[in-house]
Formats: C-alpha cells, structure tokens, sequence
C-alpha cells in the first residue's frame, strides 16, 4: 500500500501492555506526504517529527526500556509474513489450486509446533524452497491454458503481470512493479518453452514480499 | 510513491535495526585490514547451550574432584591428557579420538553472569559472546573468512541468535536455515537421491532477483522486518547460479545422524545434519546451532548445599528420563565427520553461556571447546574448583581471536590470539 497521503495525521497515541514487564509503544506524531519521492524524502517520513509523551521504564539491565527504541513513524515495520497455516488457500486463492509441493513444507514458512506461536521469517534458503513451490503451483495452473502456449510479448506480458500482481498482492501494483514483471518475461528469461516461462514470472511473483507478507 | 530500485545502501540505511545481509558481490576476500582468506576453505561451527556450560564438560573436571563438585569423583572422569580431564559418562564416551587429540580449550571471561533472553536483549552471556563491540563476531568471521559462498553465515535453532537480528558485517548476514530438505534444494542436491542438479537454474536466479526488486518498495518502507530480505533474495540467486559438484544425498546425511526419514531441523541431530549440509553443499563459513527453548541448560537446582548442575547435564546430553534425544552422541558423530572431512579445515566449537558454580548459581564467563585440525590439545585460561577464572583471563574478543587462528583466517580479524596454547 503507498503512504501517500494529501494530509497530515492527527497525533494518536497507542500504548500496549505486555504480559510482565510492559513494553510501552509509543506512536508518534509524523507527516504523511510527498516525501515518499525520494529514498531521502522515505527515510525521513519513516521518522518522528515530534517526541512522543509517554511513561519510562526501566528494565533488568537498569537502561531505560524507551531509550533505544527504534524512532519510527506510523505505518512503518508493520509488514508481517504470512503463516504456513494461511498458505494453502493463498496459494488457491491466486492460483486456483493448492501446489503439491506445500504439502509437508511447513518448515518452510517456519511454522511452529502445536500449541506454539512462532512468527513466520525468511531466509535465502526458505526463499528458494517458497520460489520452488511456487513453481510447482504455477505450471500446474498453466498447463491447460490455451494463452500460455506462445512466448510472452510487451502486451501479453503486461496484462499478465498486471492481473496476477492484482490477485497475489490485494493490490493494484505500481509501473515501476508491472516493468520489472514485464522485463523479466520478455527480455531477461531464456526460458524456450513458452509455459515454463510463463510460470516462472507467476513464480517470481508469488516469491515476492508483497504476495508473502500480510 | 517511493523509488522501486532502492539501492542496497538506502536499505541499509533505512534499517533502524540494523539486521539484514544486504549480500549481492561475494567478496574474494574480507577488507578487514590486511585480514585475508585461509588457504583452504574453512568452516566455523559454533554449537551454543543456552544457559550453560558447565567448565566440568568443557575440560576442568578435575578441578571438581575434591570437592566432589557437581556430582565429580575421581571413578567418573575421563583425563583426554594436557591438562584436560571431562565428565566420562557423557564427552568421554561419546566424543570420537580425533576429538580428544585436537580439544582446545579457552577461558572466556565476559563478565556477564545474567542470561541474554527476549527481556534482556542488552546484556547478558550470550549476547556477550556473539558480539565484538557493535559487529556480529559470526559475520564478521565468516567475512573474514573470505570465499564465494551464498550462505555465508547461518543458523539453526528456534530463535535467533542472542534473540534479536544481528547486524550483518561487510553484506553478510545471518540466515536461518529450518528444513533439511530445503537446505538440500538451495544447495543444488535432489532430496530424493544423489543426483545433481547442475543445469536449468540461471532462470530461477532471474527470478529471484525480479522478486527483490519486486518486494524492494515495501522492503524500504518495513527495513527492521523485511530488511533482511534483500539478502535472502541475493543468496537465493546466488545458490540457484552454483553448481553442486560434490554428490550430496539425504539419504546419505539422514543415515549418518540417524534421522529416521524425519527432515526438519527441530532436533540436535537435525540442526547438526544441517550444518554438514550448509558446509558441503553451500561452502557456509560460519554455522551457529542453538539448543531449543530459553536457557535450557540453567540448572540452579541445589541439593543439601550442592549443586545439581552436574547430574541434569549429563542425563540433558544422554537423553536420559524427560530428555529424550542423546545429544552428545550427535555431537560425537558431526565432530567425527567434520574433523576427518578432507580439503576442508572445519573447526567444531561447544560454548554457552556461563560456567556454572558450585552453588549453583552461574558465573560471568564460559570455558568454550574448540575442536579442528589445527587445535592442540590444551587448556588455556580454565578455571579453578569454584569455577572462576583467573586474573588475566582473556575475554570474549580472545576467543574469537582464536577461533581465527584455528580457521587459518590470515590478519588477525579480531585482534592477536592470546590462546596460543590451543593452535597447533
């Protein structure tokens, strides 16, 4: 989702409570605009512009729990991975179909034993696993489909990219997305058979953070 | 609308938290100094006890002896020679001759006698030692360490390391790894046989650089959860350009531990079946295994003034009672393989977090065990039969200094070895 926003937010303050020891989070009061452009402009709109009013803690180690948390914006770091549990109807809700391949991967997705909560990561390794699943998944879905038998052009390849990001992402995607999409089936693949290349950049894009965070 | 393309830089910049490999060209060599790459490839494996441990493992239980500390006599010991005596029923049964003849053993007196946990992720053992001043020592090894790997620096376990993201070091950074079959797919090895996969995977590499710059927006705008990403997409390109030359079968890694058809890294034999893989088929230079579970080794119990310390770890590593797998067979079994491994120099290290004391408290510093090729059987800078170090005892820099010079990392990356005793 872009932040773009025409106005500024109204100042909110947010405290949660942990179990134990609180941990107090505080939200800020931040602008929300144009800065955005550039990736100046998107480390700045990451950061407070106002320190917040809140209440100090002092932890174990006799620091004051507030004094090295991160000084953050709303709407940042708040991207989460999906959980394995989730994946199978992701998977079918793109691709029509659950890939083989998910079966028995939960050690993929990092999912933790039962009655545990364990937050969903990524690394290279799970990253090529999700890329090979989601080949698996993509040329099954492809196999019978009677538009995929010819390489990709610059317009095929678009609508492609365009309505699969749609359907993977919950969102309309950005040019510069639907360019990079279009790029890869077109230009950078080597790909011969037509299908295999087709699921490859179905593939890619079920790789990437937005299809995979939630 | 933010820029697609966000530069490696700005993302690291952008990272509040600075964790994340931002890894893409493998260096041929650290820019540590004059530090530079070993001669043969090398391998770093740091298998962690969360919460321990006891100095009467790692090669003073003699120390114990008189007072029959921690359960210690004189009929339970094993004496490995140099000055190095273990707990017979668990390291001295258990641990393969190659062990004994190349057992390095160092002082570490970090000064830390609280645990590092999600509450206390300032302070503590564990954070002490996996950290040298503001770096990550395990990225900064494997850099170090040179060499083209693309997992470079891993992990197993059931939560980070020192339980929170580590800074990379010169691009590289930790990664998890948490399936065997996965890891044997990145590395270009057939699950399903020994069959290489050598051919076919240039497309998947384009695809997963298109999935970077896919996700690279959102990357920016989450850098301390998503930070980390940039990375991975890197390494996975990478992993999928390499071709596997060395035949690498889990049916081969699943004979050798024992695994029973079982795949995943939620056991001791699993994460160190792991390792062997990650080093053989993927080259990783630096491998650290963590014990599942918050300071599964921290046993205070105390009975009529003594500590039990010494009875839970043994029967913890033999599996025996509630513990159902026996650990120290497994280490046994991964030292043997590792240190007979040929054209590689692969140096095995068992640490925790703190010495116990015989009160049953624990202590601010950990005798680690160094195992490798290059190691000597020697104790340097033990401790004494109330488990505290001596004045002088080198601290956690030290250690790392010495793991360096056991690898053959030229440079002194962390400084000169003060554990000259232990390298060979």
């Amino acid at each position: 989702m872009s932040p773009r926003a025409s106005s500024s937010r109204i100042r909110s303050l947010v405290v949660l409570c942990g179990v134990g020891l609180s941990v107090l989070t505080v939200a800020c009061e931040g602008v929300w605009g144009d800065e955005w452009e550039s990736n100046e402009g998107a480390l700045e709109g990451m950061m407070c512009t106002a320190k917040p009013v809140a209440r100090t803690y002092l932890g174990f180690d006799g620091a004051k729990l507030e004094e090295k948390r991160a000084d953050e914006n709303l709407d940042v770091n708040k991207a989460r991975f999906k959980p394995f549990s989730v994946m199978a109807d992701e998977y079918k809700r793109v691709l029509g179909a659950t890939p083989r391949s998910l079966s028995g991967a939960g050690a993929t997705f990092n999912e933790p034993p039962e009655r545990w909560f364990a937050e969903a990561d990524h690394s290279g390794v799970s990253l090529t696993a999700v890329f090979q699943i989601s080949l698996d998944g993509c040329s099954a879905s492809l196999a019978n489909d009677a538009t995929k038998t010819k390489a990709p052009t610059a317009e095929t390849a678009t609508a492609f990219c365009k309505e699969t990001m749609q359907k993977a992402y919950s969102q309309t995607p950005t040019d510069e997305q639907v360019a990079v999409c279009v790029d890869l089936a077109t230009k950078k693949l080597t790909e011969n058979d037509p299908r295999r290349r087709w699921a490859h950049v179905c593939a890619t894009i079920l790789s990437s953070s937005p299809f995979l965070t939630f | 609308m933010p820029k697609l393309a966000l530069s490696r830089r700005d993302l690291l910049k952008a990272a509040l938290a600075v964790g994340g490999a931002a890894a893409g060209a493998r260096l041929a060599g650290p820019l540590l100094g004059s530090a530079s790459a070993a001669p043969e490839p090398a391998h770093f494996v740091h298998i962690f006890f969360n919460g321990g441990f006891n100095a009467l493992f790692a090669g003073n239980a003699d120390k114990f002896v008189a007072g029959n500390v921690f359960d210690v006599t004189s009929s339970n010991i094993k004496e490995v020679g140099n000055g190095i005596v273990t707990d017979a029923p668990t390291f001295g049964a258990f641990l393969p001759q190659i062990a004994f003849d190349h057992w390095g053993a160092v002082g570490i007196k970090h000064g830390q006698a609280l645990h590092t946990t999600s509450s206390n992720l300032n302070s503590g053992g564990e954070r002490a030692l996996l950290r040298d001043g503001d770096d990550c020592a395990l990225n900064k090894l494997a850099a170090a360490m040179g060499g083209n790997s693309a997992f470079k620096s891993v992990y197993f376990g059931d939560r980070l390391p020192a339980y929170r993201e580590l800074p990379a070091f010169q691009g590289v950074g930790l990664q998890r790894v948490s399936s065997l079959t996965d890891a044997l797919k990145a590395v270009g090895g057939d699950p399903d046989g020994a069959a290489i996969v050598s051919g076919g995977r240039e497309n998947s590499a384009l695809s997963m650089e298109a999935a970077n710059a896919l996700s690279a927006p959102q990357a920016g705008r989450n850098p301390t959860r998503l930070g980390a990403l940039n990375g991975g997409y890197a390494s996975a390109a990478s992993a999928f350009r390499v071709v596997q030359q060395t035949p690498l079968s889990l049916t081969e890694i699943d004979r050798a531990y024992g695994l029973g058809g079982k795949t995943g890294t939620d056991t001791f034999a699993g994460m160190l079946a792991g390792a062997e893989i990650m080093i053989r088929g993927a080259g990783a230079n630096v491998v650290n295994v963590t014990d599942f579970g918050p300071q599964l080794w921290d046993f205070h119990q105390v009975s009529g003034g003594k500590s039990q310390n010494g009875y839970y770890s043994r029967r913890k590593f033999l599996g025996e009672g509630a513990y159902k797998e026996n650990k120290i067979q497994a280490i046994g079994r991964f030292i043997e393989r590792m240190l007979n491994l040929q054209g590689r120099n692969v140096v095995v290290c068992l640490s925790g977090e703190m010495v116990r004391l015989p009160n049953g408290d624990h202590g601010d510093g950990t005798v680690a065990v160094l195992f490798g090729k290059n190691v000597k059987q020697a104790m340097s800078f033990g401790v004494d039969s109330k488990a505290r170090f001596a004045q002088g005892t080198p601290g956690v820099k030290g250690f790392w200094a010495a793991a360096a010079a056991a690898l053959g990392v030229q440079g002194q990356p962390f400084g000169p070895n003060p554990h000259t005793a232990v390298i060979a």
